[in-house]
């Protein structure tokens, strides 16, 4: 009787199972050193989890169409080969207030004002006509060509070369979980919004003259120090004890996403989420049929956010594209998965000309 | 005949370098990660789920070493432990029987899995069949139970991962495997 049901149990622990995925074991390894590392410093956030971080070539084998415009605008610039202006340190880069912005990643893809992203090694940040975007304590003006190379960025201003102040302004992303300490959720959705996200760049960053001198930052940018301060020391446990924006947290992200017919492009969006510390937006594609359903470590990462974006950011769909999966994974701030959005499937339609 | 005991004091000696030394983490690491994922994957069936099991695992352990004392089996029964109750956790969070669950993660496309060598519609139901009962025991049950058959450990293993005597473990097992009968006769209607 029951040697039956033991004999079932055996087999399925004998039946064989597919090894797991390289690519998935690689990025594993590597949060788990990067958590290793800062465990004996208090375990404290440190920068925000480095999905970026090693990627040995694993995504080669996906999506091969992006746009390369990326690639291209850092050989015109290495070409160019002026104006690099000093190298600011910047840590964890977070894109802030992006309009008419494009940031060219390592991998090909574009994306158009990706509000909140943080900007990995290789990733390219062309300002538009009419169009600006904050990087740290740094503003970018139109015309303006920035790259992170190892955490620090490289500006070329328009028609002048670029002075870069030294700050650094640590990401700060609200402090982790201190669960239930003194602050309720509020700490991810209030602060932010005082943050000066606002892109009107119109104070800071003086237009730098052609001084090359180092250093001393001629433009004392940033009026305000954006990143959030301490949060978890300023929520007043008692002033308004129901954070404004919902009484109820969001659990789980929600993801909004939809084809332009411009482009094509795809416009994305998804809403913030209780306890998040980062978001990975993964998509898959196909050319025929259905596109597999987002895996997480496994599908290609479009970009990593420390929030989600006050506006749409959007990208071009590859050529030869007929479907489009997409899904936010919300991270915790030691990189592990917290919450998975629901999957948009994006059909687009083939173009007659 | 010395190898076995070189391998328990070279895993030892791992262990006790890897509470200060990432690079020996990863090396524990590589070491377990394929016992550690093919565990996770027979359990819930889901290319997904063995892999957040699976971080998170190891995650745990990473966070815990600090405490973890050295025992007698080893290394590995501490570790499967708390792959057994990440998997405890991730049914918990699931409320609900794994059964359509299971079934549906079977069918699913996945964008970088390797097709599953088992993949015949006979032997994927009866495991999804199998592992919808199973989600139906008590916590502990399913513990020993996947211990013992799923996680590739031997009964010594198995018993020192569950925390208790190999004697205890026996009839823990037979218990559970009793209560597994039931509960997939209640699923068959019989």
């Amino acid at each position: 009787m029951s040697d039956e049901t033991r004999r079932r149990l055996e087999a399925a622990g004998e039946r064989p199972v597919p090894p797991p995925d390289p690519g998935f074991a690689d990025d594993l390894e590597a949060r788990l050193r990067a958590v290793a590392a800062s465990l004996p410093a208090t375990g404290g956030p440190a920068t925000a989890p480095a999905p970026s971080a090693t990627r040995s070539g694993r995504r080669r084998r996906l999506v091969p169409g992006f746009v390369l415009a990326g690639a291209l605008a850092i050989a015109l610039m290495l070409a160019g080969g002026i104006g690099l202006g000093r190298p600011a340190r910047v840590t964890t880069p977070e894109l802030t207030g992006p309009v008419n912005v494009t940031v060219a990643m390592p991998d090909g893809a574009v994306l158009e004002d990706p509000d909140g992203m943080l900007l990995p090694d290789g990733a390219v940040i062309t300002v538009g006509d009419d169009g600006s975007a904050r990087i740290g304590d740094t503003t970018l003006l139109p015309g303006d060509i920035a790259v992170v190379q190892q955490g620090k960025l490289q500006i070329q201003h328009d028609g002048g070369l670029g002075v870069v102040p030294g700050t650094a302004t640590p990401t700060a992303h609200p402090t982790p979980d201190r669960p239930h300490g003194a602050s309720p959720p509020p700490t991810t959705a209030a602060t932010r919004t005082p943050a000066a996200p606002t892109p009107t760049p119109v104070a800071p960053t003086p237009r730098p003259t052609p001084t090359p001198t180092p250093g001393t930052p001629d433009r004392t940018p940033a009026p305000t120090p954006t990143p959030v301060p301490q949060p978890t020391d300023t929520p007043p446990p008692t002033a308004t004890p129901a954070p404004t924006p919902t009484p109820i947290p969001v659990i789980r992200p929600h993801l909004r996403a939809r084809l332009l017919v411009m482009g094509p492009r795809v416009a994305v969006t998804w809403t913030e989420t209780y306890r998040a510390k980062s978001y990975v937006l993964i998509v898959t594609v196909a050319r025929s049929g259905t596109a597999p359903n987002p895996v997480y470590p496994g599908s290609r990462v479009l970009g990593t956010f420390a929030r989600p974006p006050d506006l749409p950011m959007r990208f071009r769909v590859p050529d030869g594209v007929t479907e489009l999966k997409l899904q936010v994974i919300a991270l915790r701030w030691n990189g592990t998965v917290l919450r998975r959005s629901n999957v948009v499937t994006i059909e687009v339609p083939a173009v007659v000309e | 005949m010395d190898g076995p005991e070189d391998a328990v004091r070279d895993e030892r000696a791992l262990v006790e370098l890897a509470r200060s030394d990432p690079s020996a983490f990863a090396e524990l690491y590589r070491r377990y990660l394929p016992r550690v994922h093919a565990f996770a994957y027979r359990r819930t069936n889901d290319p997904e789920a063995a892999q957040d099991i699976t971080s998170a695992a190891f995650e745990r352990a990473l966070r815990n070493l600090g405490a973890y004392r050295w025992q007698p089996g080893g290394f590995g029964p501490w570790l499967f432990r708390i792959v057994a109750n990440e998997l405890a956790d991730h049914y918990r969070r699931a409320g609900r029987a794994a059964s359509d669950r299971a079934a549906g993660a079977a069918h699913r496309l996945v964008a970088q899995a390797p097709r599953d060598p088992a993949d015949e519609i006979g032997d994927r139901d009866a495991v999804d069949e199998l592992l919808a009962a199973m989600s139906r025991l008590s916590p502990r049950y399913q513990q020993a139970l996947e211990l013992r058959y799923l996680a590739g450990l031997t009964p010594d293993e198995a018993a020192a991962a569950m925390g208790t005597s190999k004697a205890t473990m026996a009839v823990v097992v037979h218990r559970a495997t009793r209560a597994l009968r039931r509960a997939m006769d209640e699923r068959n209607g019989s």
